[in-house]
């Protein structure tokens, strides 16, 4: 009995003490902690990548490092026919990719550009926004996190996400999996297992604010020396879309690393959307009343 | 171990040596977005919510327009409940992890259409389940529960319901509309052309199953339902071949019919070069499919109305063949998702950037160019 007091005069749950009397109600504390409505950790600093494909060396470190720590499933090793690339865009099970751009020069050599593709983890993620269940959250760092144990599989965030991000695991437990930005390394104090492995820091992980910085000094570094096009892929909000947590350092136009120069916010036109159907529908209920009204006499 | 083809790639295969003059075509066939997950069970949910709110409405409205409608706002209702039932078991068949159906609504998040939907379905089948408990206490065929039934006020819960019935209809539009794929969500108009189907295609599941019962006119009063004096004594009495609710159903169906007619057209026309997967091959064959259904329905319907005598066979085939097109353009338009989701040139097209969304692009005309 005083170890059961013990627990029922925790706290953290007044509610579980019986009529106002400690120590009244004999719990298993076990279950006590199972049905804990657990508070959020407070929002810290956003957290982001900057992927600096200046420095990418298409050596795919961060895919094999990901998949290593992700426990991710291999994805049957086979060449694609477009340079070097192996998977060709993020999937379920793949939430690192290098693209391998070879661009053709007049001189007859060949211009070859790597960059290391990972989900953007928007600040308006168009996921988190079409998720129904809940699943797909901003964790305390910032960053759009599925909850496994909440998604159910409905693939809404698979057609939502302008990136072509987010896959449903078809093959495997049939929800939605994508870049976790590893929560669990942040949590326990570490850098994302690709940013860890990645040789040239490429991919650098730190507060968005900071690496922002670092990535306009980068672009003002390139352009004085020699590369005019280089630019941030993400850094500003732009027309519907907001920023990206996980942001890019290109000099090539997006398509080029398949990115979309544009992406658009599903959410931004909804509202029209139900609009129309609202119009419709009025407007042919009340055709079908007047039909009513009038006719049968 | 590799196979051998894997093992050695070479510019001497012909397909590899990707080196391209504009790196925009690196990844020329590679689509940005993910293939959509929602397949025939889908369609399927969209065609028969539709008829379920079409019907419910027209059910609903019935009940108020006064007691001659009795006899059909009794067939929508069933028909409204018959065609919610499949809902949800469809929509669960669809899940990733169908177990976890309830997930939906541990939260209201009206800023997703997919959960703001999950409510409506579930209020929606709520009012059309009681409903169709009401006409079947009413016939005397609810075991158990029917004294209990014959009392909900109908009228009231037909009222009640317009608005999630109406949101059913419509939000599957919405649905598609609030997603990255260009076919989808490139017109505002695709939420009206379903909402236009819903109705079309709920009317003329009660139309045809008003006929085939022959309970359209004049009123059997097969139930405890006395015949109600003045205003039901005459429709009795006008019990001619062309029964008065074939009209009201024909020219709700017409309108409908027109409506859908010119939504297609707007829907097409405003997604532009989006709208492709619709016109070619087999997602094309269906979207013709359906306007050429409606097109036959609105003409045999206006075919009916000078042919007085036969207008109960003129209705059911307009009837079947708005509810074919209503079909067909569910199908056309979910598959669509899928081919132009994987068209990497409708991505980009979609995607590309103009004044109000102007993306995040190199800065000089020269790299766009190289």
């Amino acid at each position: 009995m005083t170890d059961t007091s013990q627990h029922t005069a925790d706290a953290d749950f007044p509610e579980f003490t019986v009529q106002g009397k400690r120590g009244g109600a004999n719990v298993e504390p076990g279950l006590i902690e199972g049905m804990k409505i657990v508070e959020p950790p407070p929002a810290g600093e956003p957290m982001g990548f900057f992927t600096d494909s200046s420095l990418c060396i298409g050596c795919k470190a961060c895919e094999v490092a990901c998949k290593q720590w992700n426990a991710l499933p291999a994805d049957g090793m086979s060449w694609s026919g477009k340079s070097y690339d192996n998977t060709l865009h993020l999937s379920a099970t793949t939430w690192r990719h290098v693209s391998f751009t070879e661009q053709a020069l007049p001189d007859g050599g060949v211009k070859w550009m790597f960059n290391s593709d990972v989900c953007k983890h928007c600040t308006a993620a168009p996921c988190q926004e079409a998720c129904p269940t809940g699943a797909l959250i901003y964790n305390e760092f910032g960053n759009v996190y599925v909850q496994q144990d909440v998604c159910n599989g409905c693939g809404y965030c698979v057609s939502a996400c302008p990136f072509g991000v987010i896959g449903r695991g078809e093959s495997g437990d049939g929800l939605a999996h994508k870049c976790t930005l590893c929560y669990d390394r942040q949590k326990d104090g570490l850098e994302p297992a690709c940013a860890k492995s990645c040789p040239t820091d490429s991919i650098q992980f730190g507060p968005v604010s900071e690496l922002k910085e670092r990535a306009r000094t980068r672009v003002d570094e390139l352009r004085a020396n020699g590369e005019p096009n280089a630019y941030l892929y993400g850094t500003d909000d732009s027309g519907e879309y907001q920023s990206l947590n996980a942001f890019f350092l290109l000099t090539e136009k997006p398509e080029a690393y398949n990115l979309p120069p544009a992406p658009t916010r599903p959410v931004a036109k909804m509202l029209r959307r139900y609009a129309w159907s609202a119009v419709v529908g009025i407007g042919l209920s009340a055709v079908s009343a007047f039909a009513l009204a009038k006719g049968g006499r | 171990m590799l196979p051998r083809e894997h093992a050695m790639p070479g510019p001497s295969k012909g397909r590899f040596g990707s080196a391209h003059e504009d790196p925009g075509d690196a990844y020329a066939g590679v689509p940005i977005l993910q293939k959509p997950a929602w397949n025939n069970e889908v369609a399927a949910y969209f065609y028969l919510g539709g008829i379920s709110s079409g019907a419910f409405i027209l059910g609903a409205l019935a009940d108020l327009s006064g007691e001659r409608w009795r006899s059909l706002a009794q067939t929508a209702h069933l028909v409204s409940f018959a065609a919610m039932v499949p809902c949800a078991p469809l929509l669960i068949d669809d899940l990733g992890m169908p177990q976890r159906f309830h997930h939906m609504l541990r939260i209201f998040k009206p800023s997703s259409p997919m959960n703001l939907g999950s409510w409506t379905l579930l209020v929606h089948s709520g009012f059309s389940t009681l409903l169709a408990a009401h006409v079947l206490a009413e016939w005397d065929k609810l075991p158990v529960v029917g004294s209990l039934a014959r009392r909900l006020p109908s009228r009231m819960l037909g009222v009640g319901g317009i608005l999630p019935a109406m949101t059913l209809g419509g939000y599957t539009g919405v649905l598609l509309g609030t997603t990255s794929v260009p076919v989808w969500s490139r017109s505002p108009m695709l939420a009206g052309l379903f909402m236009s189907s819903a109705i079309a295609s709920g009317t003329s599941a009660v139309s045809i199953v008003s006929i085939l019962s022959g309970r359209e006119s004049p009123p059997s009063w097969d139930g405890p339902l006395p015949p109600v004096e003045g205003e039901s004594e005459r429709v009795r009495g006008s019990g001619g071949r062309a029964p008065a609710e074939l009209a009201v159903l024909g020219s709700i169906s017409l309108a409908a019919g027109a409506s859908e007619l010119c939504l297609v057209g707007g829907y097409l026309a405003s997604s532009g070069e989006a709208a492709k997967p619709l016109f070619e091959g087999a997602d094309g064959a269906l979207l013709l499919g359906a306007v050429a259904s409606s097109v036959t329905a609105v003409a045999l319907e206006l075919a009916g109305m000078r042919a007085q005598a036969k207008r109960r066979v003129f209705s059911a085939f307009a009837a079947v063949a708005t509810l074919a097109g209503g079909a067909m353009l569910r199908w056309a338009v979910v598959r669509a998702g899928h081919t132009s989701a994987t068209d990497r040139d409708a991505n980009l097209n979609a995607m590309n950037p103009s004044s109000q969304n102007p993306g995040w692009t190199p800065p000089s005309a020269e790299g766009r160019m190289s």
